[in-house]
């Protein structure tokens, strides 16, 4: 039985989707999900803290954001735009900006706000 | 290396998953999931049982003739409209399907998508008397996770379900493989916020070892797991779950569940309370709250979450279903908004192998401080299995 098993798992399971609603969690949790190395923007971690406190919970679920951990990651998905924070659909879909987000939270801190909109403010524009 | 890729291809094509279950046939008079599915909590593999009441009490029998008899109809739910000459070997193919639609009707938000939900194949291998040992695993295409990052390396093909049970006497049983976890109803919605809170979505299945014991009046399950071994060793969730239920009345049940998981990041603890409740000839109402308080190791912040889940199903005729969903969520309760997500459904099941569901799904957040715009979305669907 034993050598069933084992077989089982090596020809028809090795390899196989192993995505769950847990596969982010150092991510949304750990404190280790930032790339400083590569991404020395100084604005950039605390604009991450507070996408991955009020966003990341619902859009890790219908979207990627967990897994863009610099600048240049968020830069690609289109969701900011370069040195424009108020063009940016990160920041226009906010409550504080008249948008609905986060949904089912209420608008996030003023302090909060201006960590987005500076970061993104200072990321040059190509 | 051929003849394991030959053996490879007879499997898929042979063996499934189905890791939904359908807790509300309670109003057929069902009040324990063991009579139709290997699992005694739902979901996943059909007995010869489960397969023939699904032709026979669930399906609409519109389309046979008149001349037909249950019992006919019964023998031709076998895999591929065959009754099994042997008792060992079972197959099963499952695809299920939809289109979904988000903001139908506008003109700037309004998405359409197809989604191949799920096509994959089951086998079950049956030993001993009275089948007393079987072996059950699936494997099958399953859509690229939504959430998973592009450079993700996430295959399209995935096992839910491979387990080994053992029914030590009709009322004791062990199963020992991947599973789901031991919790709740285990309703079909898998974004139910009943099924997200507790992390028991439907790629949420862990390597463990379950327990099952039966009684006249009542059942209780428990399950110890390591997570699931194929992930990152660091993200996998160990823990344990139980969860018992009661029959009331002789024909209603309610039940309690806890579960608590960790992993190298976060704590969770859930706990809930739920009634299925029997309305007769097909109809019922399912409900459950509960509570999941998670806690980030890294931050040590803590947080806790509620919700809801309430459903009625009505029957009018054989194989077609009113559905009512309302669910209720409150991410954080220390903050004041929180979210209802409620919508009709239609279920149509016009022969048997055949599931047609239409439904419609209004959500709205409720906050003090803010108002928004409500959320709207529908979907189609097609689920067939052989």
């Amino acid at each position: 039985m034993s050598y069933f098993l084992i077989l089982l798992h090596t020809v028809f399971l090795s390899g196989c989707q192993n995505w769950g609603s847990n596969s982010l969690d150092e991510n949304r949790y750990g404190n280790s999900s930032v790339d400083t190395t590569n991404d020395p923007d100084p604005n950039f971690h605390a604009a991450y803290t507070v996408i991955k406190t009020h966003c990341i919970s619902c859009h890790n679920y219908h979207s990627e954001w967990a897994s863009y951990t610099s600048s240049a990651k968020w830069l690609e998905s289109n969701d900011i735009v370069p040195g424009n924070d108020v063009s940016s659909p990160l920041v226009n879909m906010l409550i504080n900006e008249g948008g609905d987000m986060p949904r089912g939270a209420g608008s996030i801190s003023e302090a909060e706000y201006q960590a987005l909109k500076l970061w993104i403010r200072e990321i040059p524009n190509p | 290396m051929k003849s394991l890729r030959l053996l490879h291809l007879l499997f898929s094509l042979c063996a499934t998953s189905l890791v939904y279950a359908y807790p509300q046939f309670i109003g057929h008079g069902y009040t324990s999931c063991k009579n139709c599915h290997y699992s005694p909590w739902g979901g996943g593999a059909l007995t010869d049982y489960g397969r023939a009441t699904s032709g026979t009490l669930i399906s609409s029998r519109a389309f046979y003739p008149k001349s037909m008899s249950e019992e006919q109809i019964a023998q031709i739910s076998g895999f591929l409209f065959r009754q099994p000459k042997q008792k060992i070997v079972r197959t099963q193919i499952n695809y299920r399907g939809f289109q979904l639609v988000n903001n139908p009707g506008s003109t700037k938000n309004e998405t359409k998508r197809w989604i191949n939900m799920q096509a994959d194949a089951r086998l079950v291998l049956n030993f001993g008397e009275n089948n007393n040992f079987f072996m059950v695993g699936n494997i099958g295409y399953a859509p690229r996770p939504l959430g998973a990052p592009k450079e993700a390396d996430q295959s399209e093909v995935r096992s839910r379900e491979h387990y080994l049970g053992i029914n030590f006497t009709p009322k004791f049983s062990l199963y020992a493989g991947l599973m789901d976890k031991v919790y709740g109803l285990r309703v079909v919605e898998h974004i139910a916020y009943s099924r997200t809170f507790t992390e028991t979505t439907q790629n949420d299945q862990v390597h463990g070892v379950a327990a099952h014991y039966i009684d006249t009046n009542w059942e209780l399950g428990v399950h110890g797991f390591a997570g699931n071994l194929e992930q990152e060793k660091e993200v996998q969730t160990q823990g344990f779950s139980l969860m018992t239920e009661r029959t009331i009345f002789s024909e209603h049940r309610i039940g309690l569940s806890a579960m608590s998981t960790k992993n190298e990041f976060i704590n969770r603890l859930s706990y809930s309370a739920h009634t299925k409740l029997n309305l007769h000839d097909g109809s019922a109402i399912l409900a459950e709250v509960g509570q999941t308080n998670t806690k980030a190791a890294a931050a040590d912040e803590a947080k806790a979450g509620r919700y809801a889940l309430f459903q009625t199903y009505i029957r009018p005729i054989r194989g077609l279903y009113f559905l009512t969903n309302i669910e209720y969520s409150v991410p954080d309760l220390e903050l004041k908004p929180y979210t209802v997500r409620i919508g009709p459904a239609v279920q149509y099941f016009p022969i048997q192998r055949m599931e047609l569901r239409f439904d419609i799904y209004n959500t709205r957040n409720f906050n003090p401080e803010s108002a928004t715009v409500d959320a709207w979305m529908y979907l189609l669907q097609t689920h067939i299995w052989l």
